[in-house]
């Protein structure tokens, strides 16, 4: 199969205030809006599959992916910056690692059919 | 009584009975609440006819307020209008939406606690065909808000380049009513 898909290594740090919109730690895949600080004026449905539990105020490791994957070449860059919201307010922050393309059955593994816990 | 007694005898006219400056302290509606109250009754046993005459025009005005009230009340409510969203969801979110008749963050914890909602059925069908549910199955719910609440929740007016998204915090979804699922997913180009 041809790597058409786009996901991304981020380290990702939630904010303590975060608990409005999501249970702390982080364990289990969502998906929620970013913004990336290069694109301030538009919003985006991110998948977030952590790698380990995501604690409040610690820096931690997940997978991401943006939902629109046409647009993912441009969002998802090296070293860049997102916000991540929970609802109407900004939960953490987010540093693209490493951007990696896998193929279709690859990305559907990790992200979308990961299991009982995706929900959106 | 001390207090009725203090503003009862400074308000009207010196001269009137005792029961008419006691209704004439109160302001319409206050007078027929009063009708049986303590109070009333004992305007009511002052030996003069007045009572009985302030009693009436107050019950008149009253009912006038009252439907003065009732006319705001209703445009209020006119404006309150309920509005419709939608929702693509899993066939296990169907389930416990069945089960429970109301949106609710998962039952063991593993989702965001709010959930997102959109304007059309299309969008919905869009967020789910095209980035949730590509290959498996899912349905589109409706639902219904009233304009208020809707107007408190987050809102985005083009999420992913789709479409409005409105997303209600954990305390707002019981303020949203689950109608029921759409017996046809739109057809998407």
């Amino acid at each position: 199969m041809s790597k058409t898909r786009l996901y991304a290594e981020a380290n990702i740090c939630l904010f303590p205030e975060a608990r409005r919109g999501v249970k702390l730690p982080l364990c289990s895949t969502i998906a929620t809006p970013v913004q990336f600080h290069s694109h301030p004026e538009e919003l985006w449905s991110m998948w977030i599959v952590p790698e380990q539990p995501l604690y409040p105020s610690k820096w931690g490791r997940a997978k991401v992916a943006v939902f629109v994957q046409e647009y993912a070449p441009s969002l998802m860059v090296k070293g860049e910056r997102f916000s991540i919201w929970f609802g109407g307010d900004v939960g953490g922050e987010g540093v693209i690692q490493n951007v990696i393309e896998c193929d279709e059955a690859q990305y559907d593994e990790i992200f979308r059919f990961a299991g009982r816990d995706r929900q959106r | 009584m001390a207090a009725f007694a203090n503003w009862g005898y400074t308000v009207g006219d010196p001269a009137a009975s005792e029961g008419e400056r006691f209704c004439a302290g109160l302001n319409a509606l206050g007078r027929l609440l009063a009708v049986g109250s303590e109070w009333a009754s004992y305007a009511t046993f002052v030996p003069t006819g007045g009572a009985r005459k302030a009693a009436r025009a107050a019950a008149e005005e009253a009912s006038e307020q009252l439907g003065r009230q009732g006319a705001r009340q209703a445009a209020r409510q006119l404006d309150d209008e309920w509005v419709r969203l939608y929702r693509a969801v899993s066939p296990e979110e169907l389930d416990d939406l069945m089960k429970s008749g109301r949106f609710r963050p998962h039952p063991e914890g593993l989702s965001t606690e709010g959930k997102w909602f959109t304007t059309t059925p299309e969008y919905a069908a869009a967020w789910a065909k095209k980035h949730l549910y590509r290959r498996k199955p899912y349905w589109v719910v409706e639902a219904k808000v009233r304009q208020s609440v809707l107007s408190r929740m987050f809102h985005i007016e083009r999420l992913d380049r789709i479409g409005p998204g409105y997303y209600a915090y954990p305390e707002q979804l019981p303020y949203i009513r689950f109608v029921g699922e759409l017996d046809y997913i739109p057809w998407l180009p």
